[in-house]
């Protein structure tokens, strides 16, 4: 195993990454969840990627998403005030999504109008922010700027750009 | 001279514009609630898959009843008959390929297409790049379609306005 100067830094801002984005999430979810990206969209709404840390390990390892992972996307039309939670779930390798306001509601089922938009990020395992995931210990919370607005899927390219902050 | 389409041909004519708008309503009122109201949003995507299911059924029909039941002559000019005959095959063409690509593109990323939640279709091995191309041929076509029923409604407007020859009655219900 190769241990550089960079190692023990990368684990630091990992896990204060993950201390410092999982409190409230923890509060909301009743479990333990980590916010990873931040998408701003030029309407002026933006969205918070989030999901568990073991998910966040498996990632930083190369491995794709396992059965059981699990992503929330918190939408924001005004700062600070969450409405609709998207969540998704992979169950025997399939994507499963739900979504909920107000109550926590983190059941999934297989549903078309996800799947047809998701489809564009195939090629990350249905998962537009995959990037951001894998980069989770590196930059902490990534920020992106979507130029599309609204809940329209952004090209898999904006993910990939440099970070905004 | 035969006036009318027969009985089960028009019923089909009819029930498929019918389903056709309710289809074109559900993508557009999509488009509205798409941002912020997912369940409904998923609604009317599933809406959307069982009548194109149905509409495929129907055509099915309409198309055996058209064969097997003589339909009323076409126009004697040549060009006339010919853009008929090329219109109404494209139409048809496409009320076979939109429920087909619809299904396609969903099959194949995994999910399993039920009509009505009663009749489930197969599931397709994942496979990412028929899915892709299956979503292009549903768009080109149902861009196609509607500019086909565009030039239809507009031909036979203008057959009965300027020849008054009928042309809408050998869709309709009346006697004549």
């Amino acid at each position: 195993m190769n241990i550089n100067f960079f190692t023990p830094l990368s684990l630091f801002v990992f896990a204060t990454t993950l201390w410092a984005s999982s409190d409230n999430a923890t509060e909301r979810y009743g479990e333990r969840f980590v916010a990873y990206a931040q998408v701003n969209r030029t309407d002026g709404t933006y969205r918070r990627m989030l999901t568990t840390p073991d998910v966040l390990e498996t990632v930083q390892n190369g491995l794709p998403l396992p059965d059981g992972a699990r992503v929330l996307m918190e939408t924001y039309y005004s700062e600070g005030e969450i409405s609709t939670v998207f969540h998704k779930q992979k169950v025997d390798g399939r994507w499963q999504y739900g979504s909920f306001n107000g109550d926590v509601d983190l059941s999934t089922r297989p549903q078309a109008s996800c799947l047809s938009c998701h489809a564009q990020a195939a090629e990350t395992d249905f998962t537009f922010t995959r990037s951001a995931l894998e980069g989770a210990s590196q930059f902490g919370l990534s920020h992106f700027l979507c130029d599309k607005p609204g809940r329209a899927p952004c090209a898999l390219e904006v993910y990939r750009r440099e970070r905004t902050q | 001279m035969k006036q009318h389409y027969s009985l089960p041909v028009r019923l089909c004519h009819w029930a498929t514009l019918f389903l056709v708008a309710v289809q074109l309503s559900a993508v557009m009122l999509n488009k509205l609630v798409y941002d912020t109201r997912p369940i409904l949003s998923e609604t009317l995507v599933q809406t959307h898959i069982s009548l194109g299911g149905l509409i495929f059924i129907v055509t099915f029909f309409r198309l055996g009843a058209r064969i097997f039941n003589p339909a009323p002559a076409l126009p004697s000019k040549a060009i006339l008959r010919w853009g008929a005959i090329v219109a109404h095959a494209s139409l048809y063409i496409c009320l076979f390929i939109l429920p087909v690509t619809g299904y396609l593109r969903l099959a194949a990323l995994g999910f399993e297409v039920e009509i009505f939640g009663i009749i489930s279709l197969p599931v397709i091995e994942l496979n990412t790049s028929l899915a892709a191309f299956a979503t292009r041929s549903h768009r080109i076509c149902s861009i196609a379609f509607i500019t086909l029923v565009s030039a239809h409604f507009a031909a036979a407007a203008l057959h009965q306005r300027l020849d008054g020859n009928a042309v809408l009655s050998r869709m309709g219900f009346k006697r004549s």
